[in-house]
């Protein structure tokens, strides 16, 4: 059932005037998906669903077949409508029907002009008054990772430029990471606020604008028990691999107890989509329907998420930056252990449970894990227009007190030749940021 | 693996031992059971060897398909893992040919192909790189295939792209079928 009554107006007159009889057939699966999950969206998503509709509403029916006139011809090609095709909702057989189209790639440029139409629309609306705002994406690999010097930054290609860090303001009780983020909170005239507090009060601070991921569980444990730093990341989405322990464990074991007709996929899937994981959520996750709803999807989606913490935190931050477009995306990388004899990662046995061994941490293997999967978390959000020309990319590699930079010209770093302080690093990312 | 979503959820190999034949199924019990107790390195693919090994040794089959999947450790996004994967294939590969040698059922008239089942996503693709291989993309595609033994005319590195097609045609005619069907034809650097 369509929940209408939290729409914005204009799009709910538009939808009562009938604005989804005018989509093309293979639309209606994502745009119906949208309007049903409307309270589980970010704001950027329910912002392209919006300017969609409302595009389409605002033309007259010449100009609505100019604009769906090269979909509708390939749909015709592609012989949709011959289909069992969902309308609803996107499934996997839509999916599977799609890619195996030999005008799929046709078809996929045809939507994405829709989109980029409706998206130029919408700014030239806005009098193209949206300048480009200041992003940053801060990952860390921890001490504990070792990285070769002489090969870490290989896979960067010359983006950027490895600085030197100074690393001794870190103390015992706080990492580099969390010094950059809560800065120094004690109170006296050598105090400074971090890059949360600083991105915080920005004026359109908005929701899902935010994001803190980690592999392991003791930076967002220290953000939320902190006072000052629990009211910077109240607007936050937090996300701890270790603090979704239970709710992890638990998907994965509905994953290995429901019963798996393998020839209808889609049904294991509305399955796990039925499953209540609230209660085995952390307070953060659990708060928030589009955070959580956004965990699920996320382990409903393979790529790692419920099995390694490394793959949990790229594949979170890329589609943060997929669905949410955020300001602030912070990725720490963590340690996993080493593969037990006789279990399979494929089939999401929890190794602890089904092999006696203890547990023994893969220290390099993760650090190669971590060198691969900051850059890729990187890449992602380089495949987005909103991050190509103005984000700054600190990768932290604490083992080697170095980090790499991917900077505009204009950010003060850049000319930067001896090694940087936290406190100077700290600075320069709040004023990028803030 | 039809209808299975292995890159998502709910993987898992299909139970297929009630349908073995009782001697392979002792053959493989036994491997298993020898594999165990052997000390030895511990992953899939090792254990896949063992049974190969077994299988080779006990029923000398004509046509014998090994897959190894340590690799796949990739689509759950350990990078270090997907290494590793393809060290022991390498290196198992290489032991597999010895028993071809030591194996007189063998020796001397067996050709091995060694082939990627795929390539990779390019690094920054929406797919997720190095996890998938779903990309509409030439990293995916053009991989390499060694064969050797005795089907092989002459050692040689053959540049031209070689089409995955023509694989079957030329197995089938080392092997004295009959032509079959197929878009793909026999290659010259197989021996007729």
């Amino acid at each position: 059932m369509v929940e209408a009554d939290r729409y914005p107006r204009q799009l709910e007159e538009a939808l009562n005037q009938g604005v989804l009889k005018r989509l093309p057939l293979t639309f209606l699966p994502f745009v119906n998906q949208q309007l049903h999950q409307w309270s589980y969206l970010f704001p950027n998503e329910r912002q392209s669903v919006e300017r969609l509709l409302l595009y389409v509403a605002h033309l007259n029916a010449e100009q609505s077949t100019a604009l769906f006139r090269d979909v509708v011809e390939l749909e015709r090609r592609m012989g949709v409508r011959q289909w069992r095709f969902s309308t609803t909702e996107q499934t996997i057989q839509n999916s599977s029907q799609l890619a195996l189209s030999p005008y799929f790639q046709e078809w996929r440029r045809a939507v994405q002009a829709v989109f980029d139409a409706a998206d130029r629309n919408a700014r030239g609306n806005n009098g193209n008054a949206e300048n480009p705002a200041h992003r940053l994406v801060l990952l860390d690999i921890p001490k504990s990772l070792p990285l070769n010097s002489a090969t870490a930054w290989r896979g960067w290609q010359g983006m950027g430029k490895p600085i030197q860090l100074d690393l001794s303001a870190a103390e015992a009780k706080a990492s580099p990471l969390q010094l950059l983020l809560i800065g120094t909170l004690a109170a006296g005239r050598n105090s400074s606020e971090g890059v949360l507090q600083a991105v915080r009060s920005r004026p359109a601070a908005a929701h899902a604008d935010t994001w803190v991921i980690e592999a392991g569980i003791e930076l967002i444990d220290s953000l939320v028990a902190g006072e000052t730093s629990a009211a910077a990341v109240s607007n936050s989405v937090l996300l701890s691999y270790g603090r979704l322990d239970t709710c992890r464990q638990n998907c994965s074991h509905e994953m290995n107890t429901m019963r798996k007709d393998l020839a209808d996929a889609d049904a294991v899937f509305d399955r796990l989509r039925q499953v209540d994981i609230s209660p085995w959520c952390p307070p953060e996750v659990a708060a928030d329907p589009a955070v959580r709803e956004f965990v699920r999807t996320l382990y409903l989606s393979g790529n790692g998420a419920v099995i390694f913490g490394n793959s949990f935190v790229e594949w979170a931050a890329s589609e943060a930056f997929r669905r949410a477009r955020p300001s602030l995306v912070v990725a720490q990388f963590g340690v996993r252990s080493k593969p037990k004899p006789f279990t399979g990662v494929a089939v999401f046995d929890n190794p602890d449970q089904v092999n006696p061994l203890p547990a023994v941490d893969d220290f390099e293997g993760s650090a190669v894990d971590a060198q691969m999967l900051a850059l890729y978390v990187w890449l992602a959000a380089g495949r987005y227009e909103e991050y190509q020309s103005s984000t700054v990319c600190v990768c932290i590699a604490e083992s080697l007190s170095q980090a790499y930079l991917v900077a505009p010209p204009e950010f003060t770093l850049e000319q930067e030749s001896v090694p940087v302080s936290l406190t100077r690093l700290g600075n320069a990312l709040r004023n990028w940021i803030g | 693996m039809e209808g299975s979503n292995y890159e998502g959820l709910g993987w898992n190999v299909f139970d297929a031992s009630e349908r073995l034949d009782p001697r392979a199924r002792a053959s493989i019990e036994a491997a298993i059971a020898g594999f165990v107790h052997s000390g030895g390195p511990t992953s899939g693919d090792e254990l896949t060897f063992f049974m190969t090994r077994e299988v080779m040794r006990k029923f000398s089959p004509r046509v014998l398909v090994v897959a190894l999947s340590d690799v796949e450790a990739a689509h759950f996004g350990s990078f270090a893992m997907h290494l590793s994967g393809i060290k022991t294939a390498d290196r198992l590969a290489w032991q597999l040919w010895q028993e071809v040698e030591a194996n007189p059922e063998y020796k001397g008239r067996t050709t091995m192909l060694i082939l990627p089942e795929f390539g990779r996503d390019p690094d920054g693709s929406s797919t997720n790189g190095f996890f998938n291989h779903r990309a509409n993309d030439d990293s995916t595609r053009d991989t390499w295939m060694m064969a050797l033994g005795a089907g092989i005319e002459k050692p040689q590195v053959i540049e031209r792209p070689i089409r995955h097609v023509d694989v079957c045609p030329t197995l089938a005619g080392l092997l004295g079928c009959r032509p079959i069907e197929s878009q793909g034809a026999k290659l010259n650097e197989f021996r007729a």
